[in-house]
């Protein structure tokens, strides 16, 4: 019985909850009109997050294949490789190779192999590290190994 | 006008003022809101990007694109604030505060009972007491189960009269504190759109 009552009382609250909203009720004609976007004020608008999280990836991905690309690599010049080879010994290392230690190093080729190159040249059988050679009987051993 | 496209604005027109009702609601009572709300879902239907496939009846189709629409503006505005934090751009939010509509005091009693609800007991209370629909229809618009709807359809209930003890035990009528009288003109637009006399409206449970 209470409950019943109670009810009632509920469906005459939201009956004048529904009169009092239907004064506000915006006329219909202009909600089925295209209108422009007012929300924001001003002309910057925010990119859509869908948009920017495309360009983030984009700029990604630009960037990575930037960094693997290697600006001539495939194609040293010999007069820098004989520059590089100046005052080796066997046991140097050259700053690039750590470049060689990867998997696929074939991709590598064109970094200078400074250490090896130099070794069979400048050791001669001796197994101790040789004194600096000149440029050009260097040059010319990686030549000859190359061919 | 192709005829099928000026049927679908009939229908609309018809539920209009009940789909305003639903639109508050879904918007916390924000009338600017719930109005831009009502367009976008408007604009969806007529353009054909919320399709009626007549599964259900067109005014629960309706109720569930409006639905939908205001949590896509509610979630688009908060990232739109989050965004403008963290840039910095303080003034690139919306500039428009909140506006809600002018209630009595006894409306506005249930209005802040309602507020202190779940949302989905919130919104299957409304679809049952302010729409008139039958539990079934309201667990339609919500994309929920029956069974779901009924429990938050009872919970509901249930905490809506503890929270209205006070007016529900002796009759007692809060102070009359009537609303602001409408403007003249928009009384007269809103008589047209009588929730009344809705064709498409289900009857009551």
């Amino acid at each position: 019985m209470t409950a019943q009552r109670d009810e009632r009382r509920l469906r005459e609250l939201f009956a004048r909850l529904r009169e009092e909203d239907a004064r506000a009720t915006p006329d219909f004609e202009p909600l089925i009109r295209p209108r422009p976007n007012a929300d924001f004020e001003g002309g910057a608008r925010i990119l859509r997050p869908r948009l920017a999280l495309a360009a983030v990836a984009l700029a990604a991905l630009g960037l990575g294949v930037w960094q693997l690309a290697e600006p001539g690599g495939a194609e040293q010049p010999e007069g820098r490789l004989a520059l590089e080879l100046q005052g080796t010994s066997a046991r140097w290392r050259g700053p690039t190779d750590f470049l060689l230690e990867r998997r696929v190093t074939s991709a590598w080729r064109g970094v200078p192999r400074i250490g090896r190159t130099a070794a069979p040249a400048a050791t001669a059988g001796e197994g101790a590290p040789a004194p600096a050679e000149p440029a050009t009987p260097a040059t010319d051993t990686a030549r000859r190994d190359r061919t | 006008m192709p005829d099928a496209l000026r049927e679908t604005e009939r229908r609309l027109e018809r539920l209009h003022a009940a789909s305003f009702g639903w639109a508050l609601a879904c918007c916390a009572g924000d009338e600017a809101e719930a109005a831009d709300t009502l367009h976008d879902a408007y604009l969806k239907v007529l353009d054909g990007r919320a399709r009626f496939a007549g599964r259900s009846s067109f005014r629960t189709f309706l109720f569930g694109v409006v639905r939908r629409t205001a949590l896509e503006r509610r979630r688009r505005r908060r990232t739109r604030v989050l965004l403008a934090k963290a840039w910095g751009r303080e003034r690139a939010t919306t500039t428009r505060g909140r506006d809600p509509v002018v209630r009595s005091e006894r409306s506005r009693m249930l209005a802040e009972a309602l507020g202190q609800l779940s949302t989905r007991q919130r919104e299957v209370l409304h679809l049952v007491f302010y729409e008139e629909m039958t539990i079934e229809e309201a667990s339609a618009v919500l994309g929920t189960s029956l069974g779901t709807a009924r429990t938050h359809y009872e919970r509901g209930k249930r905490r809506l009269r503890r929270l209205l003890a006070a007016y529900f035990a002796d009759g007692r009528h809060p102070p009359s504190q009537e609303p602001q009288p409408p403007a003249p003109e928009r009384q007269a637009a809103d008589s047209s759109h009588s929730p009344s006399g809705d064709p498409e409206r289900g009857g009551p449970r």
